[in-house]
């Protein structure tokens, strides 16, 4: 399984880095193959490029701003999960994915 | 990175408005800040869209403002929990960061330190070390570990 995600917050100053660690976290425990990029304050961290995107076999955003290159994701399916709850209940927005995937 | 004048433990402390005060006054007084009242403005309008409590008794309320001079972390311990946030979603903190960027923040040292001390938070650890802690220059030492970590990249 390799999932790639982006976590974003407004301010881009705690919380996106936050709900990072805390995806990370969760991905690597259930064993899974991961790059999670920050678009935050200090710009965009970890990119994504388009062969990784295209070979996930999930895209997580917890993102609650508009992206940066957003059209990397065009005509992909995307799961849209929440920044705050990425950050507390990880474990929840995985299992959400999963779902939203077909693969649970 | 983080300045041991800004790490406090305070159990007097009644709500969440009497801490921010608290602390961005002591951040003011080291002369961080151009102008409190307009840094505590950001403060609050990052906290009405959503409140900074992020669970595990922590709270990192921030706020990115021309009125800062430089980019700061301030940390509380306090060992009466305060009620963060409003209604339903209010949450107990017990831990409390603080955090000040200016609008046009160009060092990005500071801007890493900051990102990684949110990081660490995830840390159950790193947590459970700052808790138990039993005065500020025990805390201000944990707080400092994170120094080495920006050297390394994440």
């Amino acid at each position: 399984m390799y999932v790639v995600g982006i976590t974003a917050c407004p301010t881009g100053i705690a919380h996106t880095y936050m709900a990072q660690e805390s995806l990370e976290k969760e991905l690597a425990k259930r064993g899974y193959e991961y790059k999670v990029e920050t678009q935050g304050s200090i710009g965009v961290e970890n990119e994504l490029e388009q062969e990784e995107v295209d070979r996930a076999d999930m895209i997580i955003l917890c993102v609650s701003i508009q992206i940066e290159n957003q059209e990397r994701f065009d005509d992909k399916k995307v799961f849209y999960g929440d920044v705050d709850e990425c950050i507390s209940h990880p474990d929840r927005v995985v299992d959400k994915a999963l779902e939203f995937y077909g693969l649970k | 990175m983080i300045k041991r004048e800004l790490v406090f433990f305070k159990n007097d402390l009644k709500s969440q408005d009497e801490c921010l005060r608290y602390m961005a006054d002591a951040v003011n007084k080291l002369g961080l800040l151009s102008d409190e009242e307009t840094y505590l403005q950001a403060v609050y309008k990052r906290e009405e869209e959503f409140s900074t409590a992020v669970g595990f008794d922590v709270a990192i309320p921030h706020g990115m403002s021309d009125a800062v001079n430089e980019a700061f972390i301030a940390f509380l311990k306090t060992d009466v929990p305060l009620l963060w946030g409003k209604g339903d979603d209010a949450k107990e903190v017990k831990l409390i960061f603080m955090i000040g960027v200016p609008e046009k923040e160009k060092n990005v040292t500071h801007l890493k330190f900051i990102s990684q001390i949110s990081r660490h938070l995830i840390d159950e650890k790193f947590r459970s070390d700052l808790l138990n802690c039993k005065d500020a220059d025990e805390a201000y030492n944990y707080l400092n570990v994170i120094n080495d970590g920006i050297k390394g990249g994440k």
